[in-house]
């Protein structure tokens, strides 16, 4: 017999009973059952489950749809680390946190730094899930490792980004963590991501997964730039070099081809977040940026065929001058003027970035369904030959250096010292990665940033802003979060 | 007789009492006696009277003739005649075949019928803390809502008009905000239904302030309203009983001749305050001025040109009219009452494209089936149209009001250049709309459909002992259309946007009650009460939107025409509660009264093993006037002290928060060469609470009731304490968990204060027929929140309000504005906010602090502090009524002292960068060098200061002439002749004169109303009408 454990209420029982209402139980009259949506303790059982889990992270790299935010590379990441250095100025009216980032005098309030905080929890918080949920789950297993794999990738790729932009940061690695943790230390995040990355270097290489999702090669350039970024030079060549010498990626012939909207997921792409509607498939909370953002509201007013583009961001005098006039990179990158639609020229008075707009594919520029490129294969040969030449290899250093340089129409150079080695790397990263959210980590990792943002805007950088502040709302609610000095 | 034994098996005092019943009600000789009774005021038959014979259940009523005849003991017996609203007298009938009886009606208050939860008590009986307001005071006020007439009426109870909309909510606070993030609007009780007013679960929303939920009542419809206020009034009701509650009983028949009432109005409305803001050549001398101390060039070459320009408030604001109509049939017989109505009620908004119209319906019906069953209804049917706009604070473009008062008064409102002739662009700012185009272009209409009502029967069972079900529905659809079409700045990047959503809501509500009611002998009265209640709420939504309509004709009409259909949205909630109630009404010699009473709650919810709560409470008062000392006091005519003691609770948050749930949310797209893949996710929504409860409200009234000087000065004086444990609070957690916030029992919250209303009668001459009458009441409430469970304050990033432990709710933190920099040099010595490099002519901010304490040199986080509060030092209603023949004046004022407001509109109106327009007062009189300011900044282009400070904060206090209206009765011997009984024909004017330091349009703006903590912020807010009425009442 069944053992009854419930102590039983007999007077509401027989309430009911007397009342013979349509309630098969006074329980379960008091028990909630949403239709709308499903309960935890349901779910993460199936396959479908744990494809859906590892989804769910993705789309918060792109603009998730249903939130009042977007994610994390469909324009503040990227917009804050091109601000925050000497390639960008703003030009979006009444947008206070951009100008602070553009002159360096922003703080721990600026809803830039929040929101990029924010979502890159968020996806952390879906990457734990996965990696904590998705082992339990009865289901093939080559298809589980491989979806755990890809929540790791992405797990150390947004560590990456914290550890860069905020050092000790909390490192939340579990489903149940700790409502207000403490920060880890440096040393210890990195070796989380690199941990994380070396497990995700175990998923199947690009043409072998659905393109968009994380590779192998994917796994192997990030780990690269870690180990770049701490300076172990001899890790970094050997995963850069595990990534060239697989033979799946290459550069496109011209710099322009790499932003065709033909060439996304394509060879030069190695990891690359995705936007746009399908084709109306899918309602975005909003496509990309690229074009809104960067391309001039004067096209919208001279192009009929042009909608809603907003100028918002601009390139510096200092950046446009950074090429020479040779460098083919300059006027697939930039806008400087235009033809209207009676083909008379339209001469700006700002340096506008064109470079994400596709304008054969996709002339009314509203759309922006590029991918915004987090790494791509230029970004592998110039991340193996500053490593190369930090080892004292030149040659090979030079090679890698030149492949860049000559796809952009430019000469071989030859450099011997380490110095002269460093800025021109630098130098080329600068031209090769416009708008890409590169610049400030690059200034950053090489100590440039002073200098740099001095020559460029002529703001005096004090050193702390080589570290962004904690977010104070954060540190509101969280009393376990110190603040990084200065701010 | 049985029963009677089988309920006092073991008291001796009951069979005493059964054997003097049998013996009276078996004399041995018996008479017939006869008679009629009538009224006193005109001498009219008063139908369905009961006439008893005293110390004894035997009686009988009078018929429709006001007939009666009984048979009596014969010997000298003592008949008693009640009815309902009359003295009752007691008639010594000797050796009379027939009488004639005249009843008087009964104005004295001590013996009025209140009704409270779950029955009625004379205002003799009660032990707790009730305000009545009768139909009267709630007519002088046109308005669409019977909570909004509500305002200055009853002591203890603050009612903000947050805004102007037809139709809007208001915000009801009873005796102050108790929680943070559950609702703290009290509990709606019509006719026995607990009604949902919970705005988010009973409206559908759309464009503009959302509709109240209770603008669906026909405020005509209603007879009185009770508030009850302390915890042994409300703990019968709970869990839901910690924010007062608020019973509102609806008209019913009487017994008698039918009556025919007819009732209208017809008004309009205008704005009852417009801001003074530049003219054309004004702004443009700014717009220049700031140009050019940014280091550009001016841009308008010849401002003095322009003139006056556009007044945009002008163009959007529209004098409106208001109507209403009402026919009210009401009557009956001995066995059957009944009470019909049907209303109409029309009003325009004062902002072009906004209205509110709504047809009502009502039939109560009673009938006695026989001398133990009454069966009878109570059913109404509303249904409300209403066209909105746009207001506050918006997303992607403010909403109208914020648009006028900064559109750039140069352009003028009509472009022949642009589609359908609108200026499109403000061209100094992006975000600006023309609000014209915006009011009138973009539509969004709602109606919804309400039937709220129940059916009931009460058996008696024995004498005193009865026995009454009940079971109603409150069923509500809505449904919502927006357009807005292509040519709107709003909807540049939709390319024009359309939505249908609809809403449909039921309650339903199962109450069991066994009352008895019995004088057990001289001393001992009681009254018991036992219930048990079933109530369940769901409803279902379903919206759908799209973009990008090329052709605008079929407007929301055809969705499927959209080139960019939107994924359609549709939700479902349920709650369900089962409660247990009960409460002891014992009275001993009428002096000593005591009340216990208590309900079990049941909800679903909260988590499992947390779902059963209990609040009990108690209550003592002591009519002191009764007393053998007080005998000699001639003056005091009554003098009762009260005191009670309770817990109540509050579990008015959204359903399923104890459930970790999980939706799909995230999508996106892997892009190739070979196409596109789409990808969807399923993630946790929320993080859950797993051991969630309600929030408990404990609560102490002291009170005494004095009446002096035949009853010509009455005073209710109350002083409360309620302190609230277990705060349902939205709590900030760190977004290192994946999410912002969630819900803890965290936390307290204490109100204490005092409630005060006075009534006089300052002169009563009956001889001339003047009398002038006069009513006070008078509120302070402190609030504070005593525990926050956490270090620091809870920034909840609007206007600046926060929650601060040892602070009210409602407490505003920001900078400190210190007047504008006269010199550079000043400026550079001073301390600023990081990042700002102000000169001459620039803001000052405080520096009060830093990391040790003391000022440090610069402004930052260390120098914000708390620089305001909403909340009131206390609120004032006073109404005068002044007759004299059959002309009565009455004139209303109400007022709040002591409380701020966040103006956020001035973010823009003072903002003197030539980018909006802005107040004259700031614009005329901003820094310049020769004409240096302390107070408005100089203009400039580049300007960028905007931080939340000391400058935002106003002082709101207000005294406002609510209401006048005079009117007149024409004379019975006038009207006689024409078979009409009343005609009263009134002029009446509202929200005539508002005397405030409060430079907004109205200082009681609540751009949040709808929420709890966010509190007096005023942010493009729909403004105030001024309302202008002519009325008659005409009764057959």
């Amino acid at each position: 017999m069944k053992k009854i454990n419930k102590s039983i209420n007999w007077s509401r029982i027989g309430i009911c009973l007397l009342l013979g209402l349509t309630i098969t139980s006074c329980d379960d009259f008091l028990t909630e059952d949403p239709k709308d949506r499903v309960a935890q303790n349901n779910y993460y059982q199936t396959e479908q489950d744990a494809i859906a889990a590892v989804n769910s992270i993705y789309a918060y790299l792109g603009s998730y749809s249903t939130g009042s935010t977007a994610g994390i590379y469909h324009s503040t990441f990227w917009i804050t680390t091109g601000l925050a250095s000497d390639n960008m100025q703003n030009n979006q009216l009444g947008a206070l946190q951009n100008d602070q980032l553009a002159t360096f005098t922003y703080n721990a309030e600026n809803s830039n730094l929040l929101e990029i905080w924010q979502m890159h929890y968020k996806t952390i918080s879906l990457a734990n899930i996965a990696i904590e949920r998705i082992p339990n789950i009865a289901m093939d297993e080559t298809l589980k490792n491989r979806l755990v794999n890809e929540a790791k990738f992405l797990r150390g790729l947004l560590y990456f980004n914290l550890v860069r932009m905020y050092g000790k940061v909390p490192l939340l690695l579990t489903e149940d963590g700790p409502i207000t943790p403490g920060v880890a230390e440096v040393d210890e995040i990195y070796a989380q991501i690199i941990s994380d990355l070396t497990d995700a270097e175990a998923l199947p290489p690009d043409g072998q997964i659905q393109e968009g999702r994380a590779t192998r090669g994917a796994a192997k350039s990030l780990l690269a730039k870690v180990y770049l970024t701490v300076e172990d030079y001899e890790k970094a060549s050997t995963k850069a070099l595990e990534v060239i010498e697989s033979g799946n990626y290459m550069l496109w012939e011209n710099f322009a081809d790499v932003f065709k909207l033909s060439s996304r997921g394509g060879k030069e792409a190695i990891f690359s977040v995705g936007f746009g509607d399908a084709g109306g498939a899918i309602s975005f909370w909003e496509v990309g940026q690229f074009n809104v953002r960067l391309l001039p509201a004067e096209l919208s007013t001279a192009r009929a065929s042009v909608s809603n583009t907003q100028g918002w961001q601009v390139a510096t005098q200092d950046l446009y001058d950074a090429f020479t006039p040779d460098d083919e990179r300059r006027d697939v990158t930039f806008m400087t003027e235009f033809l209207d639609d009676n083909g008379n020229t339209v001469t700006l008075d700002k340096i506008y970035i064109q470079k994400y707009w596709d304008s054969e594919a996709e002339p009314a520029a509203n759309d922006s369904e590029n991918d915004f490129p987090v790494i791509r294969y230029a970004d592998v040969l110039l991340i193996y030959a500053e490593a190369q030449a930090a080892l004292g290899h030149f040659d090979e250093a030079n090679d890698y250096l030149n492949m860049v340089r000559n796809r952009a129409n430019l000469p071989d150079v030859n450099i011997d010292n380490i110095a002269d080695f460093k800025q021109t790397v630098l130098l080329e990263r600068r031209k090769e990665f416009v708008a890409e959210g590169q610049r400030w980590f690059d200034l950053v990792r090489t100590g440039e940033l002073q200098e740099k943002v001095q020559e460029a805007k002529g703001i005096n950088v004090a050193p702390f802003y080589s570290l962004f502040p904690v977010p104070q709302r954060e540190r509101l609610a969280n009393p376990n979060l110190p603040q990084n000095t200065g701010y | 007789m049985m029963i009677g034994i089988a309920l006092y098996p073991h008291s001796q005092e009951a069979q005493a009492h059964v054997s003097e019943v049998f013996l009276k009600i078996n004399p041995m000789p018996e008479r017939l006696v006869a008679g009629k009774v009538v009224t006193q005021e005109d001498g009219v038959p008063l139908i369905g009277v009961s006439v008893m014979i005293k110390g004894s259940s035997a009686g009988t009523v009078t018929d429709t003739n006001g007939d009666f005849s009984l048979s009596i003991p014969d010997n000298e017996t003592v008949l008693v005649f009640s009815y309902l609203g009359y003295t009752t007298k007691e008639v010594t009938v000797k050796d009379e075949r027939t009488l004639n009886v005249v009843l008087a009606q009964n104005n004295q208050e001590l013996s009025q019928i209140v009704v409270i939860g779950y029955g009625t008590t004379r205002k003799s009986d009660l032990t707790g803390s009730v305000s009545s307001i009768k139909s009267e005071e709630l007519k002088a006020v046109p308005v669409t809502s019977f909570d909004q007439a509500l305002q200055g009426r009853a002591a203890g109870v603050q009612v903000t008009q947050t805004t102007g909309a037809p139709g809007g909510e208001t915000n009801i606070r009873i005796r102050g905000t108790s929680s943070v993030n559950a609702s703290s609007e009290p509990l709606y009780v019509i006719d026995g239904m607990l009604v949902n007013s919970n705005g988010s679960e009973m409206s559908i929303g759309g464009r503009g302030p959302r509709i109240g939920a209770l603008s669906t009542i026909n405020p005509g419809d209603i007879e009185s309203i009770e508030v009850l206020k302390d915890a042994s009034a409300t703990a019968i009701y709970g869990s839901r009983g910690a924010n007062g509650v608020i019973l509102i009983t609806t008209k019913r028949g009487k017994a008698g001749k039918g009556s025919v009432t007819f009732e209208s109005y017809y008004g309009v409305q205008e704005v009852a305050n417009k801001l003074d803001l530049l003219n054309a050549t004004q702004f443009a001398e700014l717009v220049n001025d700031a140009a050019i101390n940014a280091g550009r060039v001016p841009v308008y070459v010849n401002p003095g040109a322009l003139g006056e320009g556009t007044d945009w408030q002008e163009e959007l604001f529209q004098v409106a009219p208001i109507a209403n109509y009402q026919l009210s049939l009401t009557g009956g017989d001995t066995k059957t009452r009944y009470a019909v109505s049907g209303g109409y009620f029309t009003q325009d908004g004062i902002v072009i494209g906004s209205d509110f119209e709504r047809y009502s319906f009502r039939v109560n019906l009673d009938t006695e089936i026989n001398d133990k069953l009454t069966i009878g209804n109570n059913l109404s049917y509303n249904r409300l149209s209403s066209n909105g706009v746009l207001t506050g604070p918006g997303t992607i473009i403010p909403g109208v009001i914020s648009n006028a008062i900064q559109f750039n008064p140069i352009a003028p409102v009509y472009d022949p250049n642009e589609v359908l002739g609108y200026t499109y662009e403000h061209y100094l700012k992006t975000n600006i709309a023309n609000p014209v185009a915006e009011a009138r272009e973009y539509e969004s209409n709602t109606t919804t459909s309400r039937i709220l009502g129940n059916v009931f029967a009460q058996y008696k069972i024995t004498e005193g002992l009865s026995f009454r079900t009940s079971f109603g529905i409150d069923g509500l659809t809505s449904k919502s259309n927006t357009f807005g079409p292509d040519f709107l700045k709003r909807t540049q990047s939709s390319k024009g946007e359309a939505g249908v959503s609809t809403l449909e809501a039921l309650t339903w509500l199962n109450t069991n009650t066994l009352t008895y009611d019995r004088e057990i002998n001289e001393r001992n009265k009681v009254n018991v009460l036992a219930g048990f209640e079933l109530q369940k709420f769901r409803n279902e939504s379903l919206s759908a939107f799209a973009f990008d309509f090329p052709d605008p004709r079929t407007r929301w009409h055809n969705l499927g025409a959209a080139q960019n259909p939107q994924n359609p949205g549709n939700g479902e909630l349920q709650w369900s509660m089962m409660s247990y109630f009960g409460r002891v009404n014992y009275s001993l010699n009428d002096k000593y009264l005591f009340t216990v009473s208590g309900r079990v709650d049941g909800s679903s919810k909260f988590a499992e093993g947390n779902k059963y709560g209990f609040f009990p409470s108690g209550a003592f008062a002591w009519r002191i006037s009764d007393e053998e000392f007080m005998k000699g006091i001639d003056f005091i005519n009554d003098l009762k002290l009260r005191f009670s003691y309770g817990w109540t609770g509050n579990q008015s948050i959204s359903p399923y928060q104890s459930l970790a749930l999980i939706s799909p949310f995230g999508e996106g797209v892997f892009n190739s060469a070979a196409g596109f893949e789409v990808f969807r996710g399923q993630e946790p929504v929320s993080y859950p609470n797993r051991d969630l409860k309600w929030e408990t409200t404990e609560q102490a009234n002291i009170g005494v009731d004095l009446s002096v000087l035949e009853g010509r000065v009455g005073l209710t004086a109350e002083v409360y304490q309620k302190n609230t444990v277990d705060l349902l609070l939205g709590t900030p957690i760190p977004y290192t968990t994946g999410f912002g916030s969630t819900l803890l029992n965290v936390g307290n919250v204490q109100n204490r204060g005092l409630d005060l209303a006075l009534n006089t009668v300052n002169f009563d001459n009956t001889e001339n027929r003047l009398s002038w009458n006069t009513s006070l009441n008078f509120s302070i409430n402190r609030n504070k929140i005593t525990n926050l469970a956490r270090e620091g304050d809870i920034n909840l990033g609007f206007g600046g309000n926060i929650l601060r432990e040892g602070e009210p709710i409602g407490t505003f933190y920001g900078y400190v504005f210190d007047g504008i920099f006269q010199t550079d040099d000043e400026a550079s010595a001073s301390p600023v906010i990081v990042g700002q490099q102000p000169a001459a002519g620039d803001r000052r901010y405080k520096d009060i602090s830093g990391p040790e304490g003391t000022p440090d040199g610069v402004v930052n986080d260390f120098d914000r502090t708390v620089i305001g509060s909403s909340q009131p030092a206390f609120t004032w209603g006073l109404n005068n009524e002044v007759a004299f023949h059959d002309f009565s004046l009455s004139f209303f004022f109400q007022g709040s002292e002591g409380n701020e407001l966040v103006n956020m509109n001035l973010i823009n109106l003072e903002n003197v960068n030539g980018q909006q327009n802005v107040l004259a007062e700031a614009g005329l009189n901003r820094w310049t060098p020769q004409n240096p300011s302390n107070r408005y900044a100089r203009a400039l282009a580049t300007s960028t200061d905007n931080v939340f400070s000391s400058r935002f904060v106003e002082d709101a206090s207000y005294i406002r002439l609510k209401n006048v209206t005079l009117s007149y009765n024409l004379p019975a011997t006038v009207l006689q002749g024409i078979g009409i009984s009343n005609l009263r024909v009134y002029a009446s004017g509202s929200n005539l004169w508002t005397l405030t330091d409060y430079s907004g349009y109205d200082p009681e703006a609540n751009a949040y109303g709808y929420t709890t903590n966010l509190v007096g912020v005023d942010d493009g807010n729909y403004p105030q009408a001024k309302t202008y009425t002519m009325g008659l009442n005409l009764t057959f």
